[in-house]
């Protein structure tokens, strides 16, 4: 190739990239514009606080990170005291942020996505977002689902551990006692919420 | 050293993203991905472990079409950001041809995102090739954040921690809403031209 076929290459190059991605500067790429409107939720700093904790711990999980969440969604609850769905919610969040923190890497694989979901609920109930008591209630129930099915899914895999403990012993790091533990100490929780759920249900119906 | 063969006159470019862990080189596959397959024409490989962390790497290739004789190849590669992973990180880097740094905005991932450099820059020495020299495009990631007021680095603070010496052009970018992640992809892809010539002559 000559100088000038050299020349020639990167420019043609550059043209298709162009034709093929269209002209980055006009490719509709936007910047993310900071007077957007947002979900009402992320601007309640608590609940920012809160946001920023979980990503934290989606990149990382340690110690620290997680006391980080537990703290803050404790400050929330206070905070919350007489909003019930917000309050179930919260303790959801809660409980799976216990359970992440002694499984770390272990977690069901599922656990985060589920506590970015129940979180993504909370934003919308507690950051006005959404008002209608109905539609909390929905989202309520929706997320209790995803909760109940993820608590399956634990139980499952405490109850493999201890049918086979040498193959799972080497995974887990964790005793089949301390998974046992574990599963009781979420059994206990997920009663606790079920109960809070049915009160509230009851509430709900004599106020009707 | 880009692949090329004589024979077929085929020209493969091959970029590699690079980074810590979770800072978002899959999403900018993704995006690139889902946003032009129907154009580019071919196929996302994913190799995924746990949740939706990268175990081997993502691989996206796309041509670029006939240029003087020779068949253009694009192969976008990602690597695991996980430490652990260091074996696979240094298998994928093989041969590259040029690098996105993604580096993490968030400010808690300050540290992670010097490490990571710092792994590319052994990785690198272990074939031979000094990280000075090979095309380089810092892409600062996940600013997007910054509507939700989390705490971020500033592109300046990540231009001293990262880029002091290095000097790449860099861009920031919100690999989750696109943008930037192409101008990203072009600049790198045009960075490697010249020696992409300089082989061809
Ligand atoms: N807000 C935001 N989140 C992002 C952005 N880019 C990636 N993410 C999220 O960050 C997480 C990690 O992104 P990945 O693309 O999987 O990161 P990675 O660098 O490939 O991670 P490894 O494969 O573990 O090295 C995912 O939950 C993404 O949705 C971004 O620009 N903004
Ligand atoms: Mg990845």
């Amino acid at each position: 190739m000559t100088e000038k076929n050299d020349r020639d290459l990167s420019v043609e190059v550059g043209r298709r990239l162009d034709n093929l991605f269209g002209d980055a500067d006009a490719s509709g790429e936007k910047a993310p514009d900071a007077d957007s409107p947002q979900d009402a939720g992320t601007n309640y700093y608590p609940l920012r606080v809160v946001k920023a904790n979980i990503l934290s711990i989606d990149w990382e999980i340690t110690d620290e990170t997680i006391a980080g969440l537990l703290k803050q969604l404790d400050l929330l609850r206070k905070t919350y005291r007489d909003d019930k769905v917000v309050q179930i919610l919260i303790q959801m969040m809660i409980s799976l942020g216990k359970y992440i923190k002694v499984r770390k890497g272990q977690a069901n694989v599922h656990s985060m996505k589920v506590l970015k979901s129940v979180f993504a609920g909370l934003e919308k109930v507690a950051g006005g977002g959404v008002e209608d008591p109905d539609r909390k209630m929905e989202i309520l129930r929706e997320k209790m689902r995803e909760f109940h099915a993820l608590q399956a899914r634990v139980a499952a895999e405490s109850g493999k551990a201890r049918s086979a403990p040498d193959r799972e012993a080497a995974v887990s790091a964790l005793s089949a006692e301390e998974l046992r533990q574990i599963a009781r100490y979420l059994a206990d929780d997920l009663r606790r919420v079920i109960r809070e759920e049915l009160r509230l249900l009851g509430e709900e119906l004599r106020r009707r | 050293m880009a692949f090329i063969n004589p024979k077929t006159r085929e020209v493969q470019i091959k970029i590699v993203y690079y980074g810590p862990g979770r800072g978002g080189k899959t999403t900018n596959l993704e995006y690139i991905y889902k946003k032009f397959n129907e154009r580019i024409k071919t196929e996302m490989v994913s190799l995924k472990t746990h949740g939706d962390r990268t175990l081997f790497f993502d691989f996206l290739p796309f041509d670029v079409g006939r240029i003087m004789g020779y068949d253009i190849r694009v192969q976008l590669y990602t690597v695991p950001g996980q430490v652990k992973y260091d074996s696979t990180r240094k298998l994928v880097l093989r041969g590259v041809d040029g690098i996105v740094f993604v580096a993490d905005c968030m400010a808690i991932v300050r540290k992670k995102n010097m490490l990571s450099l710092k792994n590319l820059y052994e990785n690198l020495s272990g074939y031979n090739r000094s990280i000075f020299k090979i095309p380089l495009v810092m892409q600062y990631n996940k600013i997007d954040l910054a509507d939700e007021g989390i705490p971020l680095l500033s592109p300046q603070t990540l231009d001293r921690d990262l880029n002091a010496q290095l000097k790449a052009p860099s861009f920031v970018a919100s690999a989750i809403k696109g943008y930037n992640v192409i101008k990203t992809m072009k600049k790198i892809i045009m960075l490697t031209m010249p020696t992409i010539q300089g082989q061809l002559r």
